[in-house]
């Protein structure tokens, strides 16, 4: 699967601040990217360089096969970015925001603009201003998605939305998706967020990218598992490095299996742990993955 | 082309209400000023006004310094509304994420002032100058002013992301050439007397230096967004204004 955004050793410093390390990355095209990672880890200082809106110091990127540096009109008439920290011009009312941007993109589509000003419910002749969150995001979600670009950008779109609003922007999102062949680069600090709509996952932290993975592989791999000790029974000094967060409360011991197999996974535990009891292992969410991860990262400063 | 036009189009819809109330503001300012200029007469002094009408004139000449500070107010409001709208200070503009380009936006903005700040402020200087002083009244050096005003203003503006912060740049940027310009009248004095002073003023090279160097500034902003650079550009402009400014007073050391 070819790769729609490409990133090497990409890195951003402001003042002493390294706010992105060496971030090498690949999104492939028709998929629906999730990057993931905490308040502060670098999410939205990657989105910008990806977007030219700020130049990276050192690395470089390519969107859409171009230079992320050298993006023109041509290549943002194919990406449709959203982001909260975007200046939506207030003065206009949605109407006007619509009649300002459709002369840009000559892929315009009148009926699918239609279509999400209904499903959005938006106020055609208010002034953007007025509007609350929600119906901000809502407005630049619209004249992000009517001329049906390639790639998407969204990030953080759903900070400060309430469940019902970002349900409905999750559920247009949906509904394009199944219609439209494109790629979504969504990034978000909630995993809840985007649980329903990724396919591929990406977890950034402290700037660097630390997991790029298919969201079934990662389902495949991660198992939530727990078992009781042997009375007078331990662990061995030396546990494998895919167990992360092994943590026992008096012969209860429970971690997750970063490196699970359904064939070899359970024979493996009780060849490290012999004599083990009552061992169970669950599937995990892509959440219960991700807080996993974070936990992991944040255990191994 | 087209989309120059529309982004003028759009920029007209924004700041209309405002323009009308500063073309206002800028006939008055300038019949003020014919007025204030024409009482009194060529010398520019009220000892030669008679004692009954230095009240009006006093009053007048008032009022016209008030209606140009307010002008000049109103003209920055608009150039701030129209700059600030889509700033190429920061990453968070929406013009960013929407297929157009630097050199694109720039001809629209320019273009934008040109038609609708220089060219107004010109043509009400004209008029106004010519119906109240007389046919010539208005030299190649005001109509020049317009220019470098519209140019300077449009420099603060690109440099900042808000007239809050224009306002303080431009500060700035007058506090450091009046200082620069104070001491250098200082070294060359007994050279400059009030005449030298005045001279400063109508030489038109320094201020066609400072339309130079603002376009450069200008350019440089919109094509790069690289705002540091383009400050340190404006800036450099300060000490090579002032030296051509005050070259005259220097020659007879030199």
């Amino acid at each position: 699967m070819s790769a729609i955004i490409e990133t090497r050793e990409l890195s951003r410093r402001f003042g002493q601040n390294l706010a992105v390390n060496d971030f090498t990355m690949q999104v492939p095209r028709g998929s629906i990217f999730a990057l993931l990672g905490p308040n502060g880890a670098g999410k939205t200082t990657v989105i910008k360089m990806l977007m030219n809106m700020i130049r990276p110091s050192n690395g470089r990127a390519s969107v859409l096969d171009v230079d992320s540096l050298r993006l023109g009109p041509d290549e943002m008439s194919r990406i449709g970015y959203v982001s909260e920290n975007q200046d939506l011009p207030g003065w206009m009312s949605v109407q006007e925001l619509v009649d300002y941007c459709r002369p840009m993109y000559p892929s315009w589509d009148t009926d699918l603009c239609a279509q999400l000003i209904r499903q959005f419910d938006l106020p055609l002749a208010q002034k953007i201003h007025g509007f609350s969150r929600g119906m901000r995001s809502k407005a630049a979600l619209l004249v992000a998605l009517a001329y049906r670009p390639e790639l998407v950008v969204l990030d953080e779109p759903f900070n400060g939305l309430d469940l019902l609003v970002r349900d409905e922007f999750i559920r247009g999102l949906l509904e394009l998706s199944g219609r439209t062949e494109w790629t979504v680069l969504v990034a978000s600090h909630d995993i809840d967020e985007v649980e329903r709509l990724v396919d591929w996952v990406g977890v950034i932290d402290r700037g660097a990218l630390r997991l790029s993975e298919s969201a079934a592989s990662l389902e495949s791999r991660f198992r939530h598992c727990e078992f009781t000790l042997e009375p007078g029974g331990q662990l061995p000094a030396a546990l494998p490095e895919s167990w992360l967060l092994p943590a026992s409360v008096g012969q209860r011991v429970r971690f997750v299996e970063s490196a699970y197999r359904d064939e070899t996974g359970v024979g493996r535990v009780r060849r490290i742990v012999p004599g083990l009891m009552d061992l169970t292992v669950n599937r995990m969410s892509l959440k219960e993955i991700f807080v996993a991860l974070a936990r992991n990262y944040r255990a191994e400063v | 082309m087209n989309l120059i036009f529309h982004i003028l189009r759009k920029d007209f819809h924004h700041v209309r209400l405002i323009l009308c109330v500063w073309y206002l503001l800028l006939t008055l300012a300038a019949a003020l000023q014919a007025k204030s200029d024409l009482l009194l007469g060529e010398d520019a002094e009220l000892s030669k006004v008679p004692v009954q009408d230095k009240e009006v004139v006093m009053a007048v000449f008032f009022l016209a310094v008030l209606a140009a500070v307010l002008e000049l107010s109103l003209r920055a409001t608009v150039v701030s509304k129209l700059i600030h709208d889509d700033s190429v200070v920061g990453s968070t503009a929406f013009w960013l994420s929407r297929p157009v380009s630097g050199s694109k936006l720039l001809a629209s903005k320019a273009l934008f002032l040109a038609l609708t700040l220089v060219l107004p402020a010109m043509l009400v200087r004209l008029l106004v100058f010519s119906q109240f002083v007389g046919a010539n009244s208005t030299s190649r050096h005001d109509l020049l002013a317009e220019v470098v005003s519209a140019a300077v203003l449009m420099t603060l503006a690109v440099l900042t992301p808000s007239l809050a912060r224009m306002a303080f740049l431009g500060g700035i940027m007058a506090g450091v050439t009046c200082s620069g310009l104070l001491f250098l009248s200082w070294l060359a004095i007994p050279a400059v007397d009030g005449q030298e002073l005045g001279r400063l003023f109508t030489d038109e090279l320094p201020w066609l230096l400072v339309l130079a160097v603002c376009g450069v500034a200008i350019c440089n902003q919109y094509l790069t967004r690289r705002t540091a650079r383009s400050t340190i550009m404006a800036f450099t402009g300060i000490p090579l204004f002032l030296l051509l400014m005050s070259r005259h007073w220097f020659q007879g050391a030199i």
